[in-house]
């Protein structure tokens, strides 16, 4: 009994955010508030602005539609990935206007060393960078998604 | 935008400016595919956060900053994560409320959650 209950529970900051809007910041505050529900990050205003700042100073999107934007905050609880779809596209300021459809949003708390923030930005920008991957987490079912991301997020 | 926001946006891109004081970590976002080539702006940035906090503000982050290497430090369970003193009950925010703070233990600006 207690098994089956555990197992139907959906495991926190692995979960695909489906992002409904066209726009860059609206993705972005998206998943910033599913990050804040998941209780990865306290309060989420002036993270967001921190993140599009951060987009402007450097633009997070890798192209081949990813974009992997990301941000080591105080505001941040504890390192953890947010990684939101889009099936329609979002204006992400891509070389040569290219709509990105798959989000990593990276979240790494203050405390964290430079050095291990880029080691977790490489693992996911490496992780999107592989075709069949970013196929599967793009146009996969939820099912198909939560296992890359658990796998990543184990180091598997 | 209130203080709290502000400081906390100082800070990230005190953290972002730190990244990118390091060439060997540059060369490692090109690597991936960033274009790190806008940075540019972070001065201009940084002058306009600045400007928007009140003065005794951005003196208390400086301090801390130059002192401890960061400008905010976070509390976790009424403990100053900076020098590990227990702060008193009386001074913490209402539940589910943020607030700056000054550690009484080591003057560093905190950000009490």
């Amino acid at each position: 009994m207690a098994i089956a209950d555990l197992t139907s529970l959906p495991v926190l900051g692995i979960e695909r955010v489906e992002l409904r809007h066209k726009l860059r910041v609206s993705a972005l505050t998206q998943l910033l508030t599913a990050a804040s529900v998941r209780g990865i990050v306290r309060g989420s205003t002036a993270l967001l602005e921190s993140v599009q700042r951060l987009e402007r100073l450097l633009p997070s999107a890798l192209g081949k539609q990813v974009a992997v934007p990301q941000v080591r905050s105080i505001a941040v609880e504890r390192p953890d990935v947010i990684v939101g779809r889009s099936l329609r596209g979002i204006e992400w300021d891509a070389p040569g206007g290219e709509l990105v459809r798959l989000v990593v949003l990276v979240l790494t708390p203050a405390g964290m060393g430079v050095d291990s923030h880029l080691d977790r930005v490489q693992q996911y920008a490496h992780l999107v960078r592989q075709q069949r991957t970013r196929q599967r987490l793009i146009e996969g079912d939820d099912d198909t998604a939560r296992a890359i991301l658990t796998a990543a997020a184990e180091g598997r | 935008m209130s203080t709290l926001d502000a400081l906390i946006e100082l800070q990230d891109l005190d953290q972002f400016a730190e990244m990118f004081a390091d060439p060997a970590n540059v060369s490692r976002l090109r690597r991936l595919g960033y274009a790190v080539e806008k940075r540019e702006g972070l001065e201009r940035e940084r002058e306009r956060l600045v400007g928007s906090l009140e003065r005794r503000w951005v003196v208390l982050y400086e301090r801390s900053l130059a002192r401890y290497g960061r400008g905010l430090t976070a509390v976790r369970a009424r403990v100053c994560q900076g020098c590990f003193i227990t702060l008193p009950t009386s001074a913490a925010p209402p539940p589910g409320e943020a607030m700056v703070h000054l550690c009484e233990g080591c003057a560093r600006l905190l950000y009490w959650a």
